[in-house]
């Protein structure tokens, strides 16, 4: 899956979860930046991003305050490494 | 742009599979719009679970009103994945994937306890009049093995008024059981969650003070479990005590276990636990035969025991436990020096 690909599943399954539209999502800025998240939303959106992407993501980078461009990043290194659910 | 919710029939799937609060015990005090936002569903759907034979009472002014318990129970299995009782248990049991190593190496929380006051358990307070309750909650055991306070004294007491912050070192321990006495009481337990004779499921705080009757209906929690496994054991001539406390993680949970006394060290017993990693199940948590393994003596570098020697309840609202919803309010994080 491109790099691209990855960065589009993980701003669509935030903004749904948010309830914002894509536009509104800044991938330059950390998750909790995205207008109407909160722990319960982002937590379904990144269970969403997992399922569809095939990978699981370690609570310890959850925890960092990463931005959307670096988890997409991460999430796009870890289907690299092949890391399966 | 509008979320997504649960196919309209998607919540009905979970009547059946688990026992409905008893009438005695029911407290029917919430309203159809907070189960919307437990369990991400529609207006509709909550109305049709009542339809479809999920106990409720009807008030004039307020609709239809339901157990919170009961409401847990359909998040936890109906299968959609994204209520919160599925999203706690997919995230609290990941750690159970990864390394050994992992599970006991020391570990530096903050932890901060700020028990929700209001109904919704999605993190989202909704207005109400919950500044007027008195909020008590459990202070963590700084005496228990492996638990170190990095952080300003906490009041020597078992229990302070609304919640405190605290940074934490809890470090693991590899070890297991051999007193075949144990062993056992042990496999009677898990036994009976793995044979589906005892249905895993939340279980009231009322019905958790009596976990017998919970057990022979056929039905336990970390709670229930952990009391009834420290009952056996005492009963078979072993000093044992019920733990209860918190798991750290992405969400803030309340859960408990039982600590046997064995060679003069007292070793963790987590049925449920044992049970989950054992089974699996759809909701997003993996096998882990060497997790289940580690849960017969092991002590874990996520868990913090609060002071309790018989689960007793983590939050008090008005001097009653308090509601399942409250631990929305308990967060945890990597401690600053990890």
């Amino acid at each position: 899956m491109s790099a691209t690909k990855t960065l589009d599943i993980v701003v669509r399954a935030l903004a749904e979860q948010a309830g914002v539209s894509a536009a509104d999502v800044d991938t330059a800025k950390p998750l909790s930046a995205i207008p109407g998240i909160e722990s319960v939303k982002a937590l379904r959106a990144i269970t969403d991003i997992e399922d569809e992407c095939g990978v699981v993501i370690p609570d310890d980078f959850l925890f960092e305050t990463a931005t959307v461009n670096e988890l997409a990043e991460f999430v796009a290194s870890l289907e690299r490494e092949g890391t399966s659910v | 742009m509008t979320v997504d919710t649960a196919a309209s029939d998607a919540l009905l799937g979970a009547l059946g599979r688990f026992t409905t609060v008893p009438g005695d015990i029911g407290r029917y005090d919430t309203d159809a719009e907070t189960a919307t936002r437990a369990l991400r569903a529609e207006l509709g759907q909550v109305h049709r679970l009542a339809d479809e034979g999920l106990p409720h009472r009807i008030d004039s002014e307020r609709g239809p009103l339901f157990d919170y318990d009961d409401l847990m129970n359909v998040g936890m299995f109906c299968g959609t994945g994204q209520t919160v009782p599925e999203l706690g248990l997919r995230f609290l049991m990941r750690f159970a994937a990864s390394s050994r190593s992992s599970w006991y190496a020391p570990r530096d929380w903050q932890i901060g306890v700020h028990p929700a006051r209001t109904a919704g358990g999605d993190g989202e307070d909704a207005k109400g009049g919950g500044d007027q309750i008195e909020v008590t909650v459990r202070l963590p055991d700084l005496s228990a093995p492996g638990v170190e306070l990095l952080s300003e004294p906490l009041p020597d007491t078992g229990l302070k008024t609304s919640g405190y912050q605290a940074e934490v070192r809890l470090t693991g321990a590899d070890q297991t059981v051999r007193d075949p006495r144990i062993h056992e009481v042990w496999e009677e337990v898990v036994d009976a969650f793995a044979s589906r004779r005892v249905n895993y499921q939340t279980v009231p705080e009322t019905l958790r003070a009596d976990h017998n009757r919970a057990w022979e209906m056929g039905i336990a929690d970390c709670v229930v479990a952990a009391r009834l496994l420290a009952e056996r054991l005492r009963a078979a001539g072993l000093e044992a005590r019920a733990r209860r406390g918190y798991l750290l993680g992405l969400f803030g949970s309340d859960h408990a276990w039982c600590e046997v006394v064995e060679d003069g060290v007292h070793k963790s017993l987590d049925p449920v636990f044992a049970f989950v990693a054992t089974v699996g199940d759809e909701r997003g948590v993996a096998e882990s035969p060497e997790f289940a393994r580690a849960c017969y003596g092991g002590r874990f570098n996520r868990l913090l025991p609060c002071r309790t020697e018989t689960a007793d309840p983590l939050v008090y609202f008005d001097g009653e436990p308090a509601p399942y919803w409250a631990m929305v309010g308990v967060s945890a994080r990597p401690g600053r020096s990890s």
